[in-house]
């Protein structure tokens, strides 16, 4: 399985953590290169001095190394060196050093263990030479020691250093990208929330995301105008239809007068519904477009709910009454905000109309209005059969229909309307279950 | 009647001038404000259907122009969808009455009938007769051959529209406007709900029916006397 990063954070932290990775391998061997050398070049004049010491091959007795040995003590260039010189039995022989015992043959590193006077880190070379006797020379790794201590600590730093720097310039990436996207998802939201007029902000700067904000700009502009075009064709033919179909509907009329009693008087009443549930569709097709186009809006005026839905109430009485149900209106006092009263109107007959045309008879629809001090809540309750809550949003879209309501009348319009009507006064429709049956609620800002 | 037609789209003057003829009325057509001007100063006409939208001086113009020169002829705007703002604006400068293009030729007859008889009824103390029945519409009063009827305001305001407009239809349409200030169409018809309210108070006594169903456009009080 292979890890692929997918968002920008990941990529950078990645980015950084390999980076960092390959810094510290960088240092690590650089320090371990130089660490070493200074070892070998510690190891190889230790070699040199011994091999001084033993001398060559010609004068090679315990005296001679024991004679340079005390002018080596005595040399400046060796004074950080010790020298001890043991013959076959373990006697002292010459050089200053004391130790309670001898390092094995060859190279080996000492601490404070070992006792040495003044050393604290030391590197030894002991040697057999002739005559059994025993060679052994001590350095003091002191000042080794502290380079190679601030050796490692500079690689350290420096690892830091750049470390912060590369986390530094990937989070000021990072932060700058995200900022550019969130300005463009920002956007994104709100035209999805139906402001088609949002739009990316540009700098000027021409930089690449300027010129991709630009680009997104220009779509949007492009689906801005589409989107008029077909407004406007969808006008146009409903403008077209309405007149001959108004011109028909005429004529219809005028036959089922004629019709009246004969076989054929059934069958033109028929056609003229018919028609008038067209001229239905056309009528509220045109009233949605007005409202959404928000011209409306200039002619709000103060408006008080509670008086709105008590005429709509009295209004729908008689007709809820023939329709068998029972009809009542409950309000907590005025409830007063600003809007067009003929659309409030408007919404509040098509949501009490929508229950006494969707019910069974013998529903009882309760009208409620409730003010509170930022929104005003109008709610339209039935106890009949309801809608299934997965059909709530459904039924509010335009043409947007229960399967089951296909064989009576309506035209899919009735809540489009009213939500359009919501929404231009800046508030919302939600259907909830009343359990039993259907309550349609309103909610509006409040603001006089 | 005879109609001055002012519409500067020749397709929609043609239409309206055959749906006006269909119905049995004379017109005439100016396609711009300022023949319409000149020719409602010069010739009387029974009302004017105005096009708000028009080369040269607009509807709103041509109604203002009018009403000042105190030709007071009725004016019915026909105003495009959403021109709320202009319909409120002709009605301020004298029309009489806004009607959506495109309108039923028989919404346009029953709205000029009625401005007409607004007009005609301007000298009543607000009373009102149609055969038997006799309204005041200032005391809220209905009386049905001696008989006081009492009628809920809805109802009575109904019944007087039917008698002002006796003779003549009464649209759907205009019942929603003048009743209810609706400037919509509802749903289900609260006129027939009411209508059917307004005729069992008329022939609670067992009297006959005095309003005529015009099925598919509205009703209508017949008056023989």
């Amino acid at each position: 399985m292979s890890f692929r990063p997918r968002s920008l954070r990941a990529i950078m932290l990645l980015y950084v953590g390999v980076i960092v990775a390959v810094l510290l391998a960088v240092r690590g061997a650089n320090y371990v290169i130089i660490h070493d050398a200074l070892n070998r070049e510690v190891d190889r004049r230790l070699a040199l001095e011994a091999h001084e010491v033993t001398g060559d091959a010609q004068d090679g007795s315990i005296a001679a190394m024991a004679r340079r040995i005390r002018t080596k003590e005595r040399a400046h260039e060796s004074a950080d060196l010790m020298f001890l010189l043991r013959d076959r039995a373990g006697r002292h022989v010459a050089g200053d050093l004391r130790l309670a015992a001898i390092p094995p043959v060859g190279y080996s590193d000492f601490g404070d263990g070992a006792g040495v006077d003044g050393v604290t880190h030391g590197r030894a070379f002991v040697k057999r030479v002739a005559d059994g006797a025993t060679l052994a020379i001590v350095s003091d790794n002191d000042v080794v020691d502290a380079f190679d201590a601030r050796l490692f600590q500079a690689q350290w730093v420096g690892l830091a250093v750049a470390s912060l720097l590369f986390a530094g310039g990937a989070a000021a990436i990072v932060w700058q990208v995200s900022r550019r996207l969130r300005a463009m998802q920002r956007t994104v939201d709100a035209v999805m929330a139906g402001n088609l007029a949002s739009r990316v902000p540009v700098d000027g700067s021409r930089n690449e995301f300027d010129r991709q904000a630009m680009a997104f700009n220009a779509m949007l502009d492009r689906i801005d105008a589409l989107m008029a075009n077909v407004k406007h064709a969808a006008r146009d033919v409903a403008h077209e239809l309405k007149s001959p179909l108004a011109r028909l509907r005429t004529r219809i009329a005028a036959l089922e007068r004629h019709a009246a009693g004969t076989p054929l008087g059934d069958e033109s009443s028929a056609i003229l519904a018919e028609t008038d549930q067209v001229l239905e569709v056309f009528a509220s097709l045109m009233r949605l477009w007005e409202i959404e186009g928000g011209q409306r809006r200039s002619h709000f005026v103060s408006v008080d709910l509670e008086q709105l839905v008590h005429e709509v109430g009295e209004t729908l009485a008689p007709v809820a009454e023939d329709a068998g149900d029972t009809l009542s209106v409950q309000t907590t006092g005025p409830a007063v905000l600003s809007g067009d009263v003929h659309l409030l109107r408007q919404m509040v007959v098509n949501l009490v109309e929508n229950a006494i045309r969707h019910t069974p008879a013998a529903t009882r629809i309760d009208v409620f209005v409730r003010a509170t001090g930022t929104a005003v809540e109008i709610g339209v309750a039935d106890d009949g059969p309801g809608i299934p809550a997965d059909a709530h949003d459904t039924v509010i879209l335009r043409f947007g229909r229960l399967e089951s309501s296909i064989d009576r009348p309506g035209h899919g319009l009735g809540l489009t309307l009213v939500d359009a009507i919501a929404r231009l006064h800046g508030g919302s429709l939600r259907l909830e279950d009343a359990a039993p049956g259907l309550r349609a609620v309103i909610t509006l800002p409040n603001v006089p | 009647m005879r109609l001055l037609v002012v519409e500067d789209d020749a397709r929609a003057a043609r239409m309206l001038v055959s749906d006006m003829a269909d119905l049995g009325h004379d017109t005439v057509v100016a396609s711009d404000g300022r023949a319409a001007l000149l020719q409602a100063t010069d010739e009387p006409f029974d009302a004017i259907l105005l096009d708000v939208m028009l080369p040269h001086v607009d509807g709103i113009g041509v109604a203002r122009a009018l009403r000042d020169r105190g030709v007071l002829v009725p004016i019915v705007m026909l105003t495009a969808l959403g021109d709320l703002d202009q319909r409120l604006i002709g009605l301020d400068a004298g029309a009489d009455d806004y009607l959506v293009k495109p309108a039923a030729p028989v919404e346009i007859e029953a709205r000029i009938k009625a401005i007409l008889r607004r007009s005609a009824r301007t000298n009543d103390h607000g009373v009102m007769r149609a055969g038997d029945i006799e309204v005041n519409e200032i005391k809220h009063r209905v009386v049905r051959a001696g008989r006081v009827l009492s009628l809920p305001k809805l109802e009575f305001q109904m019944l007087c529209e039917l008698i002002r407009n006796k003779n003549s239809v009464v649209t759907r349409q205009m019942f929603y406007k003048t009743v209810w200030d609706y400037d919509f169409e509802p749903a289900t018809n609260i006129v027939e709900s009411y209508i059917r309210r307004v005729r069992a108070q008329l022939c609670a006594a067992g009297e006959s029916d005095p309003i005529a169903t015009i099925r598919g456009v509205g009703y209508m009080i017949v008056d023989h006397g």
